[in-house]
């Protein structure tokens, strides 16, 4: 019975280890690295931007900003905002 | 056969780990993608191999498999059931063992979750978590293996049960919480280390650990109050709080970790601080083993200490890699890290952000000191000095307060810099009621630092009172909205922001409770039945005194009258003296155990202790302590559960990301 057991466990390890060496068998397979961390960097700095602009709206609308401060800072993200979709524009389009 | 089944699927964990770390490694060297697939193949087997250890241990736990050492050790077959299955983070193998299923589960949901993201990270996160498995593997494989059998010519019949003050429903619950905060700071460490292996230093890095890291620090929180709960409610010191070395080990991280989550906004908003964030997550990951080593080395007595090992040099050694590796690190990857932007002015709240992490990483030194200044002693002078109560809460009471006081003052701070009329208009209100209340607390009778605890507590209530009005007030004003709906849509749009301000909110009620200790009273007694004593204006009356023998110990239970001076009854408080072991005929392995009653209310807590018994006399010894506002305490870390939980909540547009 013991020795039963074990030959199913030997079994089923050998299964798993096919399964996990099984990707080293096949041909080159795609890195798909580099163009989408990029592009995944730039969708999260977007949507941060989208969030520190509606933030800084409230803070000028609380006081927390003056209004020199608040326009500067804007402008800031409001050009950091539209050159990121250009480049991921661009980035979708290559 | 099920032990065998446990021990191989260790060791063959312990193998599939090396081998992943060989293919992660080829394929960062190589670039070639099928070793990373091959890799975090084996990475999740090592994990599966491990929760089915884990399962094979509770099993022989709750089937009482005797022939298992740790089962005969940590179970009998009088424990109840939900105690056997708790008895796998009782002992150190079997704690051991906890951690790195833990540990696993949360390398499952790394892995699944980032299967198309951070590819560049991803090997180097894997390579970390499988190191720290791997150590915690070599662990339970070799030094201390939960599936060891029992060392015995005999058939051992029955097991030596579960120490009594385990016995606890928390005590089922606070171990995996804090587990979960302690084993979950891998994950942002791990993801720290890819980042600047990779020399990923903006979003993405945030993006990876902001939430890991609020969760794990939201685990550890509640991990950390479900401890002090089950100290209140089993110890029968009338305390919370002791600064015993083990709480010390899970307040550090907690302090570090605290200031990261602080640090990380201005990272996120204003791209600075990103080697200083990277020191405090390596910092906080390495507290976390340092605090495994403190629970489980046996160097520092304390209540907490189930277990004592051989185990500390190893763990030592394990803190001083990590640390090493960190350090050279950081400083190899430094000039890459500087951020070109800088603090502009005192009075902003970058700068109100900076201090209270400076504050919070000189708490956690303090405390660092006074925990290992014991060992530090003994080993340079040869005598053990031992660090109390006394000498942390001098130390850490001040600054303490002055974190209470910056939980007020940063709301208050614009960003970049605050001007002097904003300052005016902004704090002229919070510290002016905050002054009344000082004077009132004073002409109360109040003093020193009661007197300062209160009147920062009202400074803090009502800075983010304010701060929730001027924004709600803001949206009534630019949309026309109910102020119901200004508030809900206020939180909702900045969950984080808010989340934080409930949870300062739970923090000041803690803050009130901890105050509540210095008016603490304590009386012991004897009373025979229908006797009197008292304590305060409270009275206590000991009316029947019962015997009554249960499946897993012997109790003795009192019935103490509760009653006011005017004469109107409080409550009835049942204390027991309980004796655990009691059929074993070695009356050295009978376990005595005091089971206390508490009658809480908001104003105070009646807690009652049956201490022992002249059963010849019908005579029983009580110690009664009245400790006000202690309610505080639970209701403040419940809020500050709950806030966490606000700013954990996913946005709409996140949820779309992920």
């Amino acid at each position: 019975m013991f020795s039963f057991s074990m030959l199913i466990l030997f079994f089923l390890f050998s299964l798993v280890f096919l399964y996990s060496i099984w990707p080293l068998f096949k041909g080159t397979i795609f890195n798909p690295s580099n163009s989408q961390d990029m592009q995944d960097a730039l969708e999260r700095r977007k949507s941060i931007l989208y969030r520190e602009i509606q933030y800084i709206d409230a803070e000028y609308d609380i006081g927390n900003l003056d209004k020199d401060d608040y326009n500067l800072s804007r402008i800031k993200l409001v050009q950091e905002t539209s050159d990121i979709i250009a480049e991921i524009k661009l980035i979708s389009s290559n | 056969m099920t032990p065998v089944l446990g021990s191989v699927s260790l060791s063959l964990a312990a193998g599939f780990g090396i081998l992943s770390i060989i293919l992660l490694s080829l394929y960062i060297r190589s670039d070639d993608y099928r070793f990373f697939l091959a890799g975090r193949r084996m990475a999740i087997i090592v994990s599966v191999l491990v929760i089915i250890a884990t399962l094979v241990l509770v099993k022989e736990l709750i089937t009482s498999n005797f022939d298992v050492d740790y089962v005969a050790h940590y179970t009998s077959i009088e424990t109840p059931t939900v105690y056997k299955f708790t008895a796998l983070w009782a002992g150190q193998s079997g704690s051991l063992l906890f951690w790195i299923f833990i540990l696993s589960i949360y390398s499952l949901i790394t892995i699944f979750q980032n299967r198309n993201r951070y590819h560049r990270m991803m090997p180097w996160v894997l390579c970390v978590i499988l190191t720290v498995q791997l150590f915690f593997l070599i662990l339970t494989n070799f030094i201390t293996n939960p599936f060891e059998p029992t060392n015995a010519d005999f058939i051992v019949a029955n097991g030596l049960g579960l120490n009594p003050l385990l016995q606890n429903l928390t005590m089922a619950i606070h171990p995996p919480v804090l587990y979960l905060g302690f084993v979950g700071f891998t994950i942002p460490f791990a993801f720290t280390v890819a980042a600047l292996l990779t020399n990923e230093k903006g979003s993405l890095w945030v993006r990876s650990i902001r939430r890991w890291s609020l969760v794990t620090w939201l685990a550890l929180s509640s991990g950390i109050m479900l401890g002090g709960w089950w100290a209140y409610q089993e110890l029968g010191w009338g305390g919370y709080w002791a600064w015993d070395p083990v709480e010390n080990a899970s307040f550090m991280p907690w302090l570090t970790g605290t200031a990261f989550l602080h640090s990380i906004i201005i990272q996120e908003k204003k791209n600075m601080l990103r080697i200083w964030n990277a020191i405090l997550i390596m910092l906080t990951f390495a507290l976390t083993i340092f605090g495994t080593f403190l629970t489980r080395s046996g160097v520092m007595s304390s209540v907490h200490s189930f277990t004592e090992s051989s185990l500390g040099p190893i763990f030592l050694a394990f803190v001083a890699i990590i640390v090493t590796v960190c350090a050279v690190l950081i400083f190899h990857v430094l000039p890459n890290l500087k951020s070109n932007k800088h603090i502009e002015s005192l009075t902003s709240r970058e700068s109100g952000f900076l201090f209270n992490n400076v504050v919070f990483v000189t708490m956690c030194f303090a405390v660092f000191w006074g925990t290992i200044f014991p060992v530090i002693s003994e080993a340079v002078r040869g005598t053990k000095i031992t660090v109390g109560p006394p000498f942390f809460n001098q130390v850490n009471v001040p600054i303490g307060l002055l974190l209470l006081m910056l939980t007020g003052v940063g709301p208050l701070l614009a960003w970049r810099r605050t001007s002097r009329s904003n300052f005016i208009k902004y704090f002229s209100i919070p510290i002016g009621l905050a002054l009344i209340a000082a004077i009132v607390f004073l002409l109360s009778g109040f003093r020193g630092y009661v007197v300062i605890s209160l009147m920062l507590s009202v400074f803090v209530v009502v800075a983010i009172v304010t701060e929730f009005k001027r924004g709600i007030q803001a949206r009534v004003n630019r949309f026309g909205e109910s102020s119901f709906v200004a508030f809900r849509t206020m939180v909702r749009k900045n969950r984080s922001r808010y989340g934080g301000y409930f949870v300062h909110l739970g923090i000041v009620l803690m803050f009130i409770g901890f105050t509540g200790q210095a008016f603490n009273l304590k009386k012991e007694f004897g009373l025979g039945i229908n006797d009197r004593e008292h304590l305060g204006n409270i009275n206590f009356e000991l009316k029947q005194l019962l015997e009554e023998e249960r499946p897993n110990h012997f109790a003795w239970i009192s019935e103490l009258l509760v009653t006011g001076n005017d004469g109107n009854s409080i409550t009835t408080l049942r204390p027991e003296k309980r004796i655990y072991f009691h059929r074993d005929s070695n009356p050295d392995r009978r376990q005595p155990h005091s089971e206390l009653d508490i009658h809480s209310t908001l104003k105070r807590d009646i807690y009652s202790v049956f201490s022992s018994i002249d059963a010849d006399n019908d005579i029983a010894f009580f110690q009664i302590m009245i400790n006000p506002l202690v309610q505080f305490v639970w209701y403040g870390g419940s809020i500050l559960v709950l806030g966490t939980l606000v700013a954990l909540w996913p946005s709409r547009r996140e949820k779309l990301l992920t």
